[in-house]
């Protein structure tokens, strides 16, 4: 029987996920979050997960190195992946956001700069409005745009709002809810069905005992 | 700066020796059933103008199309698309024939922007279309072709995913809604996005047993029984039925011919080409993640060149299956037989020899002796993969090789006799 491999963004999504794997009855020995280990394999169902940078999931899972991925909405919203978006995780929920640091009067009369790590998100959001943008690509810190003046705004994850408070920033309009999304690889969904399928309603079921993801029950195969 | 003329661009490839000997089989393989089925091959210009792909409706996405100026400023472009130009031939031929059948290997070019792999903006596709019939048996054909083309080329391991364009089409038609939601919705049941879907569908203003039809799409897939049992409780016109009975009875006939190992059903399968009008399929093979064959029914593209022929074909990727098989299978040992060595006053002699195990079909070169010791030829022989060398000397044939004895033969029949025993 073929390995299924499951790529996974490193960090907070990484352990709930693998949380979740250990109440379906899959457990990764030698897990933990100080490895340096990138692979990680559990023999008995076959299944294997890989360690990778959030934007890399979906295209492991898109090429096939992977057969199913476990990635934020920002990411797969920031970079469209031709990938099977099965079901709502229903943690890792943060949400897009504009923000800047008084009230700045968004209206279409004037250019507005936008530094953000998602510049397709913000163009998007902003073309839709009607308002021209300038976006200003940062790799990190994107809150300190603002406060140098290399910006008007910034478009970018808010959690829990702290670092922007922290930073004098404040939220001024939300884009929308992000929450942790299971892709699966057209060609694996239709190769390996069975087992993909299995997978994916074993996690189902244990996110509606936990009430948690309520929506994830619309999954049906 | 880096200098383009080092660099090939992005998503074209050079393809060398075995990789493209291997390519070259296969497509020899894959045209030779196709001929066996009585296709004929056709070819089309690589270069078409632009309104013949932009003209027709729901084709492919013209910011994808790469684009060409001629003198008098008409924009040409590279063909994105090999169905649409056969379908032209189809249309145009003034014969009397009922049915034209045809195949075409043939490059395709197209701007596509995620994942610059080699040939991903140019590819070999090879593929047939099969013009004025439009019963299943036709689709049958046509199908049955594209499994036995995957088998040929030796897969085992194969999944046929079949779906009906048209059983949604004609839900969607009857429910009527407007047509931006109705793209949106026929984006998320096509990457199975059952949360999204629900949300969208929470918007719209829609009688619920609609939206509860909608909602099960996404999971019409999978096992065919299973599959059609599903769909049967969503029917809400004649229309639908009689789709989902033509999909059934399809699936019938591959069951009987012994194929039904390879068929699933997925009924939220909706192609990005939307020339497509009946059933249509896109085959898989383990261990690559896109698929390998892509086809369908199509009845009314040539209708748009003025004569109404309903048509069925599929394209396989080329270049797909050989990535797919890279892991295991090896590409053919691209070697030399024999390197005949000679003097310059042996001229004909060498070549005399070369020839004769030419037309035995042997691989044979010939070269000229710089030195003695034929350091630099033994040097050769393992990179280019040479099998014999063999030195031609006054009245013998010399074979020299790395570190041992050299034999020596009186003549031809004799060396070919103690090689060719081995």
């Amino acid at each position: 029987m073929e390995y299924i491999n499951i790529a996974l963004a490193k960090g907070r999504l990484a352990r709930e996920t693998i949380d979740l794997l250990s109440e379906v009855g899959i457990q990764f020995n030698g897990w933990s979050e100080k490895s340096r280990k990138l692979i990680f394999e559990e023999a008995e169902h076959k299944l294997k997960i890989v360690l990778v940078k959030a934007n890399d999931v979906p295209t492991y899972v898109e090429k096939g190195a992977a057969d199913v991925g476990i990635v934020g909405k920002d990411t797969l919203l920031e970079k469209a992946a031709d990938v099977y978006e099965i079901m709502d995780l229903g943690f890792g929920k943060c949400k897009f956001a504009v923000a800047g640091l008084n009230q700045v009067h968004l209206a279409s009369y004037h250019k507005l700069t936008v530094a953000t790590k998602y510049p397709n998100v913000a163009k998007d959001h902003f073309y839709k409005k009607g308002i021209a943008v300038d976006t200003i690509y940062l790799n990190g810190s994107v809150e300190l745009a603002p406060l140098m003046g290399l910006s008007d705004v910034i478009v970018d994850i808010v959690e829990t709002g702290r670092t922007l408070k922290e930073n004098g920033l404040k939220v001024i309009e939300d884009i929308t809810d992000i929450s942790a999304k299971l892709i699966v690889n057209k060609a694996s969904f239709k190769t390996k069905s069975e087992r993909i399928h299995q997978l994916v309603n074993d996690m189902r079921n244990v996110l509606a005992a936990k009430g948690e993801g309520e929506r994830a029950g619309t999954y049906q195969s | 700066m880096m200098n383009r003329a080092y660099h090939v661009p992005e998503g074209a490839a050079n393809l060398q020796a075995n990789e493209l000997e291997l390519k070259e089989k296969k497509i020899y393989v894959i045209n030779e059933l196709f001929k066996r089925y009585g296709y004929q091959p056709v070819q089309t210009p690589t270069f078409e103008y632009y309104d013949l792909f932009s003209d027709i409706e729901g084709t492919i996405d013209v910011d994808k199309m790469i684009k060409l100026i001629d003198h008098e400023g008409k924009i040409l472009v590279l063909r994105p698309d090999a169905t649409i130009p056969i379908a032209r031939i189809a249309a145009q031929n003034n014969g009397n024939q009922s049915y034209y059948k045809f195949s075409y290997t043939t490059k395709v070019f197209r701007m596509n922007e995620s994942f610059q792999s080699p040939q991903s903006r140019e590819f070999t596709q090879a593929g047939v279309e099969f013009f004025g019939r439009k019963g299943l048996e036709a689709d049958l054909e046509v199908i049955t072709l594209a499994v036995q083309s995957l088998e040929k080329t030796g897969f085992e391991q194969i999944t046929l995913d079949m779906g009906q364009a048209k059983f949604f089409k004609e839900f969607m038609n009857h429910i009527d809604i407007p047509g931006q939601a109705s793209i949106e919705i026929q984006k998320l049941i096509e990457n199975k996005n059952f949360f999204e879907l629900e949300q969208k569908l929470e918007q719209l203003n829609m009688e619920s047993r609609f939206k509860d039809i909608i909602l099960t799409f996404p999971t019409l897939y999978g096992q065919p029984e299973k599959v059609f049992a599903k769909a049967e409780n969503l029917l809400v016109n004649k229309q639908m039925e009689l789709e989902l009975d033509k999909l059934k009875h399809l699936y019938k006939m591959l069951s009987e011919l012994g194929y039904q190992k390879y068929v699933s059903i997925d009924l939220g399968l909706i192609n990005h080409l939307n020339y497509y009008t009946g059933i249509i399929f896109q085959g898989y093979v383990q261990g690559y993640g896109k698929p390998v064959v892509v086809g369908g029914r199509y009845d009314h593209l040539s209708r748009q060149f003025g004569r109404d022929l309903p048509a069925t074909g599929f394209g396989i990727y080329i270049d797909a299956l050989l990535d797919a098989q890279r892991s295991f299978q090896k590409a053919p040992d691209h070697g030399t037989d024999f390197l005949i060595l000679h003097h310059e006053e042996h001229l004909k002699d060498g070549m005399g020899i070369a020839n004769q195990l030419r037309e035995q079909g042997f691989v044979v070169e010939t070269d000229l002796i710089r030195q003695e010791s034929y350091e630099e030829n033994l040097k050769e022989m393992k990179v280019k993969n040479i099998h014999y060398i063999v030195v031609l000397q006054e009245d013998q044939l010399v074979i020299v090789q790395q570190g041992q004895e050299k034999k020596v033969y009186q003549d031809l029949d004799s060396l070919k006799r103690d090689v060719l025993r081995k």
